[in-house]
C-alpha cells in the first residue's frame, strides 16, 4: 500500500480578467470575465513510504499547487489524494501532525526570536514529548551544525543558517514525509552540499519520506531515486533521473587532443562543433553511435594523444524537454 | 510500513491534548509570551511607543474637553458624562487592540493572503483562528489602555452615579462586550482580506471611526446616521445605551431602558458574524490558494 496516493487530480483556477484605466475599473466592478487555469489536469503517481523522489517541472507547471494539495493547504477541484490513508484537506490537523513542509522562500520559524525559542515553540504547537524533543534537537545540533545560531534571532541568519534551522525545526515532531520546497535555492555550494547530505542520512537513517520539489538538477542528481516532471499540470515522466538522460539526453561529447596538426579531422557519425588547435570537440548521438566505435575510426585515422567522452549534464537534458516540449508530445 | 511508529500524543508527555480547552490555552499563553518577548527586544522603541500612545489619545479627550469650555454641555451632556462613553469606548477598543490585532486587516492581508503567510498556519496541527489571535498581542497599546482607564476615572470622578453592586458588574459587562464587539470587527475585516487584493480602507472608518462615535452621546448625530449604529453596525449598544441606564437617563430618542441589557447579546452577535465571516475566508483561501 504506497504512503501517498494521487489519483486524476486537478486543480481549476478562475482568473477573472482585469480591466484596465478608469473605464475599466468600472467595467471590473459590473461584468465578470474569467478564463480557466488548468493548473493540475489530472495527474496520478504513487509514492511509497521510504522514498526520495524529485517533482520537477518549468515554473507555473503546477508543482506548488500540487505539493499544496497534498499537504491539505489547497482543496482540488477534482480527484483523489491519499497521505497515510488520510485525505489531507479533510483531516488537516491530523494529516499535518505527521508531515513537515520546507518552504524554500519562507520560514517556519518565529522571525525576531533565537532559533532555539523557536524551536521550543514548535515542540509545543506538536506536542513533542520532552525526552523526543531533547533527542531530536542534539541529534540535529551535530547534524545540522545549529550550536552557532542556536541563540540568534531568525532574522539575523543568513540563508544557509535559515535553511538549516527549517530543516531541524520541519523534523523534531518525528514526521514520516517531508515536503521541501528548493531547499537549495540561493544557497552556496558548501551549504548545498550540507543540506543534500542531510536530506539523505533522514532518509536513509529515520527512514522519512522526502518529496523535493526543485530547479536544482544537482540536487536532483545526486539525491533522487526517482523523479515526476510536470509540465502545465501534466504528468510528463516519471522514473530514475537515469532515464531521463537516456531517453532524451542530448549529445554526448567528445573532446580529443590530437598528436599532430590535422588539417581535416572529419570523422563519420560526428559533427565537430570547437576547434582549439590541437584540440577538437566532438558530438555525436546515443544511438547513433557508440563512443568506442567513434574513437575507433578516429584513431584510424589519426594520431591521438589523449580523450575524454562527456555525458549530457542532467541539466542541458532537461533544459531541452523543457524548450522544446520533448515531452508533451509522446504524452 | 508501521505509520504507528510516527504517532504523536503520548501519555507521557506534559503537554496537555490540543483538543482540550487547556491545552489551546496552554498553547496561547507560549504563543504569546513568545511575542511579547520579541515586542520586548526593541526596548527604546517599545518605551516610546508606550507614551507616544498614552499621550496621543491624551491629546484626543483633551480636544473634547476643549470644546465643553465653549459650551456647557454636548447634546445635554455635561463633561463627565461624555468622558464616561469616552473612556468606555478608549478602553475597551485598546483592549480589543491589544488582543485582535492579529487580524488587523491590512497586516494580515499582505503578509498572511498576499504573501502566503497563511500556508505556514495550515501547515501546523493548530486551530488557524487561534494561531491568529496569538500571533499579534501588542504590548505598547499599555499606553492608550492606561489612557482609557484614566479617563474612565477622571469621568467618574466628575458625575453622580447611584452606585449599585449591579451597576458595578454592568459596568465590567459594558467594558469586555466592548472588546467583544471592536474584536469581532477586527475579524470580519480579516475575513473580509481572504478576497480583496486592495486593502480595505473602508474597514478603517469602521473600527477607529466606530470608536470614536462611541465617544459620545449618540442622539447628537443625524436620525440617519443613528440608524446606521443602531441597526446596521450597532455601534450604539456598545457604549450609548449601556451608559444612559447607568446614568439613570432617559433616552432622549425615546427608547426602552432594556435596551441596554441587550448590549453584550449584540456585541456576541456582531463577534459571531465576524468569526462566521473568517471561516467563509478560510475556505475560500482553502480553494483558490494565494
Amino acid at each position: 500500500m504506497p504512503l501517498i496516493q494521487v489519483t486524476d487530480l486537478r486543480k481549476e483556477f478562475h482568473i477573472f480578467k482585469h480591466h484596465r484605466g478608469a473605464r475599466g475599473a468600472i467595467r471590473n466592478l459590473f461584468t465578470r470575465e474569467s478564463r480557466t487555469v488548468h493548473a493540475v489536469d489530472g495527474v496520478s503517481f504513487t509514492i511509497d513510504a521510504g522514498e526520495l523522489v524529485g517533482y520537477l517541472g518549468p515554473n507555473g507547471a503546477g508543482k506548488s499547487t500540487t505539493i499544496k494539495m497534498l499537504t491539505g493547504i489547497l482543496v482540488p477541484t477534482r480527484g483523489e489524494v491519499t497521505v497515510a490513508g488520510r485525505v489531507p484537506w479533510k483531516q488537516r490537523v491530523d494529516h499535518v501532525r505527521g508531515i513537515g513542509v520546507v518552504f524554500g522562500q519562507r520560514t517556519n520559524l518565529w522571525w525576531d526570536l533565537p532559533v532555539i525559542e523557536s524551536l521550543d515553540l514548535l515542540r509545543y504547537v506538536y506536542r513533542v514529548p520532552a525526552d523526543r524533543y531533547e533527542r531530536n534537537l542534539t541529534e540535529f545540533r551535530e547534524m545540522l551544525e545549529l550550536d552557532e545560531f542556536l541563540n540568534t534571532p531568525v532574522r539575523s541568519l543568513s540563508l544557509g543558517q535559515r535553511m538549516r534551522a527549517d530543516l531541524a525545526a520541519a523534523l523534531l515532531h518525528d514526521p514520516h514525509i517531508l515536503f521541501l520546497d528548493e531547499p537549495t535555492i540561493g544557497l552556496d555550494v558548501v551549504a548545498k552540499e550540507r543540506i543534500r547530505r542531510f536530506i539523505q542520512s533522514i532518509n536513509r537513517e529515520r527512514g522519512v519520506t522526502v518529496i523535493l520539489t526543485t530547479h536544482d538538477l544537482g540536487d536532483v542528481q545526486k539525491l533522487c531515486e526517482r523523479v515526476i516532471m510536470i509540465d502545465r499540470g501534466k504528468l510528463l515522466f516519471e522514473g530514475p533521473p537515469r532515464e531521463l538522460v537516456n531517453r532524451f539526453g542530448g549529445e554526448r561529447e567528445l573532446v580529443v587532443d590530437f598528436a599532430e596538426d590535422y588539417a581535416n579531422v572529419d570523422v563519420d557519425g560526428a559533427r565537430i562543433v570547437h576547434r582549439d588547435g590541437r584540440r577538437v570537440t566532438y558530438r555525436f548521438r546515443r544511438g547513433a553511435i557508440s563512443a568506442s566505435e567513434l574513437i575507433q575510426r578516429l584513431s584510424a585515422k589519426y594520431r591521438i594523444e589523449d580523450l575524454s567522452v562527456q555525458e549530457p549534464q542532467i541539466e542541458d537534458t532537461v533544459r531541452r524537454i523543457y524548450e522544446q516540449g520533448l515531452l508533451r508530445e509522446k504524452s | 510500513m508501521d505509520y504507528k511508529r510516527y504517532a504523536i500524543g503520548d501519555t507521557r508527555s506534559e503537554i496537555k491534548n490540543p483538543k482540550s480547552a487547556i491545552g489551546n490555552w496552554q498553547l496561547y499563553r507560549r504563543l504569546v509570551g513568545a511575542q511579547v518577548r520579541s515586542q520586548m527586544q526593541y526596548r527604546a522603541s517599545f518605551i516610546f511607543d508606550c507614551i507616544a500612545q498614552f499621550i496621543g489619545t491624551i491629546v484626543d479627550f483633551a480636544v473634547v474637553a476643549v470644546l465643553f469650555t465653549r459650551f456647557p454641555s454636548i447634546g445635554g451632556w455635561s463633561l463627565g458624562e461624555v468622558g464616561l462613553l469616552y473612556g468606555l469606548s478608549s478602553l475597551s477598543f485598546a483592549l480589543a487592540d491589544m488582543l485582535g490585532s492579529g487580524f488587523d486587516y491590512i497586516t494580515f492581508g499582505a503578509t498572511m493572503v498576499r504573501q502566503g503567510g497563511f500556508d505556514q498556519i495550515l501547515v501546523r496541527p493548530v486551530n488557524p483562528f487561534l494561531q491568529v489571535l496569538a500571533s499579534q498581542f501588542v504590548v505598547r497599546r499599555i499606553g492608550r489602555i492606561l489612557q482609557g482607564a484614566l479617563i474612565l476615572a477622571i469621568a467618574l470622578s466628575l458625575i453622580q452615579v447611584a452606585w449599585t453592586p449591579l451597576k458595578i458588574a454592568f459596568t465590567l459587562v459594558t467594558i469586555a462586550g466592548g472588546i467583544v464587539f471592536f474584536m469581532g470587527l477586527f475579524i470580519f475585516g480579516s475575513g473580509v482580506s481572504f478576497w480583496t487584493v486592495e486593502s480595505l480602507e473602508a474597514i478603517n472608518i469602521v473600527t477607529y471611526g466606530g470608536q470614536m462615535m462611541t465617544s459620545y452621546p449618540m442622539h447628537i448625530f443625524q436620525g440617519w446616521l443613528r440608524a446606521v449604529f443602531m441597526f446596521i453596525i450597532p455601534m450604539a449598544f456598545v457604549t450609548y445605551y449601556p451608559v444612559l441606564w447607568l446614568l439613570d437617563k432617559p433616552d432622549p430618542l425615546g427608547g426602552p431602558t432594556w435596551l441596554a441589557f441587550l448590549a453584550p447579546i449584540v456585541c456576541l452577535v456582531v463577534f459571531g458574524a465576524g468569526v462566521w465571516m473568517w471561516g467563509f475566508g478560510v475556505r475560500h483561501y482553502q480553494s483558490t490558494g494565494s
